[in-house]
């Protein structure tokens, strides 16, 4: 049997979905909620069913031709996992440093890490300035207001 | 409401507020091309400009702006597949392709047909069909508004390609799971949050369209290698 796209991302739905209706159970409810037919948990558990229903059925009638097959080959998953870091480390530094700093340097490490000629750079530092400056100033003001 | 739709008229063709239409245009065009900011934000920034306008020329700029933030969201989702707003992520179905295939100004100048097209036909649909629309809007109750969202719902498996139902109801189903993060509106629960305050609110529509499409192409770009 040939694993293809199919089979793979029935099986991620799957596991989302099996993991979705077990923090369903989480979910606090009121005081007399066990009498309610329908509570804040009522959806979140129907559509844990269902998408477990829809992605077995999708790894069922997944046909397996070798045309849909995963291929890997060549695909760089180095530079995108240390992509995807530095856009958690992003995320995490918005906090701590503020947007104008952690965007700054944000755009400092990508940039260092695709590749980009250095005279790009500075343009985009007046760019992420100036879309700062255009975003914070006239709502400041209306804000204020 | 004839008397009604020339007053509209003579306010609307006054030199000040045709030049309200054109400054709010290209300022909506100017700020909606940046990916991440839709015709919401648009309107928000264009706010404190307004104090200074009787009211009439003031929502006439604020609907300009809007306009042409609506259109300004195609390009970035033509270019480089970063919709906007909800309205721009069907653009970026057929027009990054084109993009893709050297054909990025036909692509640009159909949207610019189509958003000019659509929206005026739309505004004189509006000027006679009001009345009528406001008749049915108020007979809309909670039903109603349950049968149309089913009826979205289920469209979504009847306009999915041969073969590609399974996958579109996967869709559909994962876009109500993720629609249910946040605070549950009927009994107030917190869903999904995970103790996080980010989450209260739930997952923005423009984040999730930013994460679907943008950082997608983004990411595949990076792992085949081509710029």
């Amino acid at each position: 049997m040939t694993i293809t796209k199919d089979h793979i991302g029935g099986l991620v739905f799957l596991c989302l979905s099996v993991a979705y209706g077990y923090y369903a159970r989480d979910i606090p409810l009121l005081p007399g909620d066990e009498f309610e037919p329908f509570t804040a948990r009522s959806v979140p558990n129907a559509l844990a069913w269902i998408g477990g229903v829809l992605s077995l059925a999708l790894i069922v009638t997944a046909k397996s031709d070798t045309a849909n097959t995963l291929r890997l080959a060549g695909l760089d998953f180095g530079l995108v996992s240390k992509l995807l870091i530095l856009v958690v480390l992003f995320g995490l530094a918005l906090d701590w440093l503020g947007f104008l700093l952690a965007t700054v340097l944000f755009l400092i490490a990508g940039y260092w890490l695709l590749g980009t000629p250095a005279k790009n750079v500075a343009g985009r530092f007046g760019s992420v300035c100036g879309r700062y400056l255009v975003c914070t100033d006239p709502a400041a003001g209306y804000l204020s207001g | 409401m004839l008397d009604g739709i020339f007053t509209g008229l003579s306010t609307a063709l006054m030199p000040f507020n045709l030049l309200m239409v054109v400054v709010g245009c290209f300022a909506g065009t100017f700020i909606g091309m940046l990916p991440g900011l839709g015709p919401i934000s648009a309107v928000a920034l264009m706010i404190p400009i307004t104090y200074g306008l009787d009211p009439s020329s003031g929502i006439i700029l604020m609907a300009g702006v809007y306009y042409g933030a609506v259109f300004g969201g195609s390009t970035s989702s033509i270019l480089i597949n970063a919709p906007g707003c909800a309205s721009t992520v069907v653009t970026s179905f057929d027009g990054y392709p084109l993009a893709q295939q050297q054909q990025a100004g036909k692509a640009l100048a159909l949207a610019a047909y189509s958003s000019f097209t659509g929206g005026t036909i739309g505004a004189l649909a509006l000027l006679f069909a009001a009345p009528a629309l406001a008749t049915v809007s108020l007979s809309f109750q909670s039903t109603d508004y349950f049968a149309l969202m089913v009826l979205g719902l289920t469209a979504v498996a009847a306009f999915a390609g041969k073969g590609q139902v399974l996958k579109a109801l996967i869709m559909a189903v994962f876009g109500l799971m993720i629609a249910t993060v946040g605070t549950d509106l009927s009994s107030g629960a917190p869903r999904y949050t995970f103790g996080s305050v980010d989450l209260i609110d739930g997952v923005s529509f423009l984040l999730l369209a930013m994460a679907t499409f943008a950082l997608t192409e983004v990411v595949m770009t990076v792992l085949k290698g081509t710029p």
